[in-house]
């Protein structure tokens, strides 16, 4: 395990994932962990490194390479009244096991009138940055967002990941936990304030415009932000939706009236996403002129392969135009 | 052993082996140089899927997973396009061969191309094969391909690379058999491969495809090897096996012990081996010059063939 300390070091992801593991596993007996090459290993990414030593393997499992499966077992489990995690080692690898989500975990509650409940946590990295062959690359987090009954959380920073994923375990929902890769291993302080499962986190506060984001972009919006505070004085306020399902339609409608120029930026294509949900939501409560409202994604296309991987996500160059444009 | 090769088919045959071996150790080291991205070596596997391109002529569908380079180059896909597939460049898949769909990354899924594949086939002369890894077997679309394959008699060859190791994850751990031959006997028929030399390996390999050629009938071909490098260039073997057991292995490497038996059996000389092996060295030298020289992909390409 990390260090105990966790509340105030410095720690990469990685690091605050396995605590949180470690921790809610800890307190809560009930808690397992299934997934391919998480116990000896500790997962592809090191996530549930020694996990398996703490815990024995009845609450560390290994499964065979069967992505559908992983997903209804965990939904078994939790029927049962257990509290499962379920590692899937990429997010397109995810993609077969939809059907056991939209089938089942998010209308378990629902179909039996709350007689039965679902409380798990589908885990999965996402994104680009890994240098892996095809398939390792996408976000295709809207895709999970369009499930009614399906929670879908993604962190962007160490800490949040720590508190977002003890909760996302207590929560009686089923959760689509989405880790991205690209900030893996990037150290950062702990943030001041600890997130809440279902709220937007203000990681920065601004009256000149706000930035709507969440995951990797997180990262390069603080960055900008910084830049236009130190360079032109300009003060954004940078919004990590953080909870893209059911989204935090009030924490949204706030932070927008802060500034009233808005862009919303993601890595993944625009095309039957999240960000659009939030510019409508925007767009119908605050009546902000179209001049002022922006948003920034990938192209509507196949995500390339690594090598060209930078020309799709946005990137702080092409993030500044767009505030430029919201500014003037 | 049906017949023996003469001395140029086993000339030709070392050169194939030295050249899939070359590429594995070339490959790792660009991806050390930081040129190539993850890289799964086949090192220990070279033969197997050397062997598999051998016995099809180019008009029978190849169907490979992502360590098939010995099969990919011996069907004739350009080595530096092979680096540049690995190398995260979308060029490289634009060089397959016929009748070879492109590397498959999402486990199990080729398993049903394939079986779409031989249907298309039932009536022609040429079959459909098909490579997976004894971890892939765990997946849903392949028991659901080895049944529909059963129930309508379609031309196909799954041929499963048994190499005990689905990254960390141990045979023991991922199926209920021992066997992978025997966990599907009752599906559809198998036939199982031991440990042994590559020469004997490649004259049943031949034996098995002819099979699904002359029956046209599916057939399950279990290859025991074994994976002498980590998963691939981003695993570190030694936290979930020991040194011993690595080292242990690493004495079986199938090429060696063919050479050995070259050499022992006075089949070809040790000048000559020599030679293959510097000439195999030299065209996938001379392919990574290629693959490096190469001018960058153009930016503009992104939306390209996205639609027909
Ligand atoms: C559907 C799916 N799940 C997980 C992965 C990640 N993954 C890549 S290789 C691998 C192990 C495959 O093992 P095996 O089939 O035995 O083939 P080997 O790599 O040993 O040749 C896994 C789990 C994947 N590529 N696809």
């Amino acid at each position: 395990m990390h260090k105990p300390d966790h509340q105030t070091a410095c720690m990469h992801m990685v690091q605050a994932l396995n605590q949180a593991l470690y921790d809610e596993m800890s307190a809560d007996e009930t808690t397992l962990i299934a997934g391919q090459d998480i116990g000896r290993l500790g997962g592809v990414f090191r996530v549930t490194q020694n996990l398996l030593d703490h815990f024995g393997p009845n609450r560390v499992i290994d499964t065979p390479i069967s992505e559908t499966f992983q997903a209804g077992f965990g939904i078994g489990l939790a029927t049962a009244g257990l509290r499962p995690i379920i590692e899937f080692q990429f997010l397109a690898f995810m993609h077969s096991a939809l059907d056991q989500m939209i089938a089942h975990a998010s209308r378990l509650r629902h179909r039996t009138r709350g007689q039965l409940k679902c409380p798990l946590v589908y885990r999965a990295p996402y994104g680009s940055g890994v240098h892996a062959p095809e398939h390792h690359s996408e976000s295709t987090e809207s895709l999970f967002s369009h499930i009614p009954g399906l929670k879908v959380i993604i962190p962007s920073t160490p800490s949040l990941a720590y508190h977002l994923l003890r909760q996302a375990i207590q929560s009686d929902d089923p959760v689509v936990f989405l880790e991205p890769t690209k900030l893996y291993r990037i150290k950062q302080e702990p943030n001041q304030r600890p997130p809440k499962l279902g709220e937007v986190y203000i990681h920065r506060e601004g009256t000149d415009a706000t930035i709507f984001t969440w995951g990797a972009m997180t990262y390069e919006a603080l960055q900008v932000a910084k830049i236009y505070e130190t360079q032109y004085q300009i003060k954004l306020m940078v919004v990590d939706v953080s909870t893209l399902n059911p989204l935090d339609e009030i924490g949204i409608l706030q932070a927008a009236k802060a500034s009233g120029r808005i862009l919303i930026l993601h890595e993944a294509s625009a095309k039957g996403a999240v960000g659009n949900d939030i510019y409508y939501l925007i767009h119908r409560h605050l009546n902000i002129n179209a001049k002022y409202m922006r948003q920034l994604g990938a192209p509507n296309t196949i995500c390339p392969y690594y090598q060209n991987e930078h020309l799709f996500a946005p990137n702080q160059q092409s993030i500044m135009s767009a505030i430029n444009e919201i500014l003037l | 052993m049906q017949k023996m090769q003469t001395k140029q088919e086993l000339q030709q045959l070392l050169l194939q082996l030295y050249i899939t071996q070359a590429f594995d150790h070339r490959a790792k080291m660009l991806q050390k140089t930081g040129h190539i991205g993850t890289f799964p070596s086949s090192k220990g596997q070279e033969h197997l899927f050397v062997s598999l391109a051998n016995h099809l002529t180019i008009n029978d569908w190849y169907c490979p997973y992502y360590r098939d380079h010995g099969a990919l180059i011996t069907r004739g896909m350009p080595i530096h396009a092979l680096f540049q597939y690995w190398a995260g460049d979308e060029r490289g898949n634009s060089a397959i061969p016929p009748h070879t769909l492109p590397i498959n990354i999402p486990i199990g899924s080729q398993c049903a191309h394939a079986t779409g594949i031989a249907w298309s086939l039932k009536h022609q002369d040429a079959i459909c094969l098909v490579t997976l890894g004894d971890g892939a077997t765990s997946k849903g679309e392949v028991y659901e391909s080895l049944n529909f394959a059963q129930i309508h008699k379609l031309p196909i060859l799954f041929v499963v690379n048994n190499n005990q190791f689905a990254i960390s994850t141990a045979l023991s751990q991922q199926s209920s058999n021992p066997l992978i031959a025997n966990k599907f006997s009752n599906i559809i028929s198998t036939a199982h491969i031991p440990h042994g030399p590559i020469l004997e390996i490649d004259q049943k390999i031949k034996a098995e495809i002819t099979k699904v050629k002359t029956t046209r009938s599916p057939l399950l071909l279990e290859v025991m090897t074994l994976r002498l490098d980590p998963h691939t260039t981003n695993d570190d073997a030694l936290i979930y096996r020991s040194s011993k057991d690595i080292e242990l292995d690493n004495t079986q490497y199938p090429i060696s012990q063919f050479e050995q038996f070259l050499l022992s059996q006075n089949l070809l000389s040790a000048q000559n081996i020599q030679s293959i092996k510097t000439s195999a060295r030299a065209t996938v030298d001379q392919a990574a010059q290629h693959f490096l020289n190469a001018p960058s992909q153009e930016t503009n390409h992104i939306n390209d063939y996205l639609y027909a």
